[in-house]
């Protein structure tokens, strides 16, 4: 069912020259953590927020929340209970 | 929800948005006799198995709460004993709703006085009733006082804290409630534990090995305040697609260009998606990886995985964990979700008890559930009926009615609310690529009446602007609006973008955007069947 549904992401995608081309998950990775800390250092960690995922678990629910406050250093996180 | 007397369903669709739990409730109706009742501004199809059904106006909800409130006070059908031993509040309640006599409001309400009266009647007389909604209450700019509206008429009847008596919202997603349970909020910790806490705060930085930020954070609708505001620069996105479903889409779209970094985590590539500077393939949790979920009904459930990833998607919560790991914050390493879970359980006491060992035998606990002695909390609030009441009394918190944000006027003379429809789910993402019955198409639904003053035949092409946007929709007959009201749902945003319409007036509390009401204008595009027809001379024709 889900795993043959047309449109599931199979690879990392980064943006380059304005585009999203498939990439390693190494390089995906790196190019997210230089985001994060490029945008952290230059903003600050309240520049950031998180909207976490109300289909997914609670696991994942808990570790969005820990990475925003301690990976990060912000309560700016919120789940889909607004719309 | 079974073994109870009576179902209010307020402001909720539930045979088309929550079929499974509209199950239930029919088991209720046809094994038991118990009733259901239904108010909405549509006559939706649950309504064929209501016992009654209240055509309440958009935004006139507290109005009617107010009022039904009133006659349970005027014939003294409340709940004196439960009213003074466990509720607070009760005489500002009482004067409010005086003003509100239900032939006083029937303009503001839209349903007739009688009807207001048999639902008082049958609600203070059943010995269990349960007052369930869902966004037809919250999706408006004054959703809190909407909310405190109902809670009213279960503390003066006593409706709350027994089996088969309560107050149930309806979650929209398989874990709404464990998001905000797991402490995905910004006010909250896990365990929904005060984050302003000073000695809270310091039990979670003694197991993470780094002091939690006390200042609280924003919520959704404040993070796309301080986007436009360029305080937000970077935004982690796992799974949602506000790109399609928040309100006022063209001013969001705006937003997310003006980001520096946005980071998507996702299963589907979502219009979201195509904006970020990184997109992280992750598996579907429901049916590829280990973990647990929360019912509305507070349940907690696990997961277990039964298929195999495609592609290179990886586990969302290895994702999580390596981005920490990689950006070398103390305590984090790669763990299985039985151990995530295990720290979340000795930090939210709420969730203590509940191994998942424990999970598997039971198939299921209802927090809190404090120790692995303790079998789960069918209910809560059963200390309202101790005497003395333990703890804080229930307060009455008294609610005006207030117009919406929006009305309609000569220049939007209709009324649209949105909503969802069977077989489909939020912004399509999961569902656009199944195969439904009806098809996967969205169409404006109008009443005869307002078809014939506009000239429109079914299937016609209309254009529908509000005061932020326009858009091109069918229009489809519907014996479910009644006249200058129509509905859109905002299942197919490929095709027709509803949310390009909506407002973005939102409660000052929850932060909720009032998709329930647009003033919108209506006019002919072409017929429905423009095949040698020339089609600018018949949109003349008929505007002349």
């Amino acid at each position: 069912m889900t795993g043959s549904a047309q449109g599931r992401l199979l690879h990392p995608l980064v943006r380059d020259n304005g585009k999203l081309r498939q990439a390693s998950w190494d390089e995906a990775l790196t190019r997210a953590v230089a985001g994060l800390e490029r945008v952290k250092k230059k903003h600050g960690p309240e520049a950031f927020g998180c909207f976490s995922c109300s289909k997914s678990s609670n696991e994942l629910n808990f570790l969005a929340q820990k990475f925003m406050r301690t990976a990060i250093g912000t309560n700016n996180i919120d789940s889909c209970n607004r719309t | 929800m079974e073994d109870t007397d009576l179902i209010i369903l307020w402001g909720s669709n539930a045979r088309e948005a929550h079929p499974v739990m509209f199950h239930h409730m029919m088991k209720a109706v046809r094994r038991r006799g118990a009733k259901l009742v239904i108010v909405d501004p549509r006559r939706i199809s649950g309504s064929e198995f209501a016992s009654m059904y209240l055509p309440v106006n958009v935004g006139g909800d507290v109005a009617l709460a107010n009022a039904v409130g009133h006659v349970i006070l005027e014939e003294g059908l409340q709940n004196t004993e439960f009213i003074e031993a466990a509720t607070e509040g009760f005489e500002a309640y009482q004067n409010t709703v005086q003003s509100y006599r239900p032939e006083d409001v029937e303009d503001i309400t839209g349903v007739p006085a009688d009807s207001v009266r048999e639902l008082a009647r049958l609600y203070a007389h059943s010995e269990r009733a349960i007052l369930c909604w869902t966004l037809g209450i919250t999706e408006h700019h004054n959703a809190v006082q909407n909310v405190h509206a109902l809670i009213n008429l279960a503390l003066l009847t006593g409706h709350v804290g027994r089996y088969g008596s309560g107050l149930a919202p309806l979650r929209g997603q398989n874990n709404v409630q464990g998001g905000g349970d797991m402490g995905a909020l910004p006010n909250r910790l896990p365990g929904f534990q005060n984050l302003l806490d000073p000695d809270i705060r310091k039990r979670f930085a003694d197991v993470w090995g780094v002091a939690v930020p006390e200042k609280v954070g924003k919520h959704q609708t404040a993070m796309f305040e301080a986007m436009a505001e360029g305080q937000i620069r970077a935004l982690y996105v796992i799974g949602e697609n506000p790109i399609q479903s928040e309100a006022n889409l063209n001013h969001v779209r705006s937003l997310f260009d003006g980001l520096d970094f946005l980071l998507v985590q996702d299963i589907f590539l979502t219009p979201t998606g195509e904006r970020a500077d990184v997109v992280l393939p992750a598996t579907a949790s429901w049916a590829e990886g280990e973990g647990t979920v929360t019912s509305s009904e507070r349940r907690v459930q696990r997961m277990r995985p039964a298929l195999k990833p495609p592609g290179e998607a990886r586990d969302d919560l290895w994702i999580v964990e390596e981005l920490a790991m990689r950006m070398h914050t103390p305590g984090w390493s790669h763990r299985t979700a039985e151990q995530t879970w295990d720290e979340l359980r000795s930090l939210s006491p709420m969730h203590t008890g509940m191994s998942y060992a424990r999970l598997e035998e039971l198939g299921g606990i209802q927090w809190p559930c404090p120790s692995e002695g303790h079998a789960g909390s069918p209910f809560l609030h059963a200390r309202l009926w101790e005497r003395p009441v333990v703890g804080k009394r229930a307060p009455f918190v008294v609610a005006d009615h207030e117009p919406t944000a929006e009305q309609v006027d000569q220049e939007f003379p209709f009324m649209l609310t949105t909503g969802r429809r069977l077989a489909a789910f939020n912004t399509g993402v999961q569902t656009r690529h199944y195969a439904a019955p009806r098809g996967h198409h969205e169409k404006l639904e109008m009443c005869s009446e307002d078809m014939e003053k506009l000239c429109l035949e079914e299937g016609d092409l209309c254009r529908v602007s509000s005061r932020r946007a326009t858009l091109e929709v069918r229009v489809t007959r519907s014996r479910k609006v009644h006249p200058g009201l129509v509905f859109m749902s905002l299942n197919y945003p490929d095709e027709v973008a509803t949310n390009l319409l909506t407002l973005d007036a939102t409660d000052p509390v929850a932060g909720t955007a009032e998709f329930k009401a647009t003033a919108i204008h209506i006019e002919r595009v072409r017929a429905a069947v423009p095949v040698g027809h020339a089609v600018g001379e018949a949109v003349d024709s008929h505007h002349a």
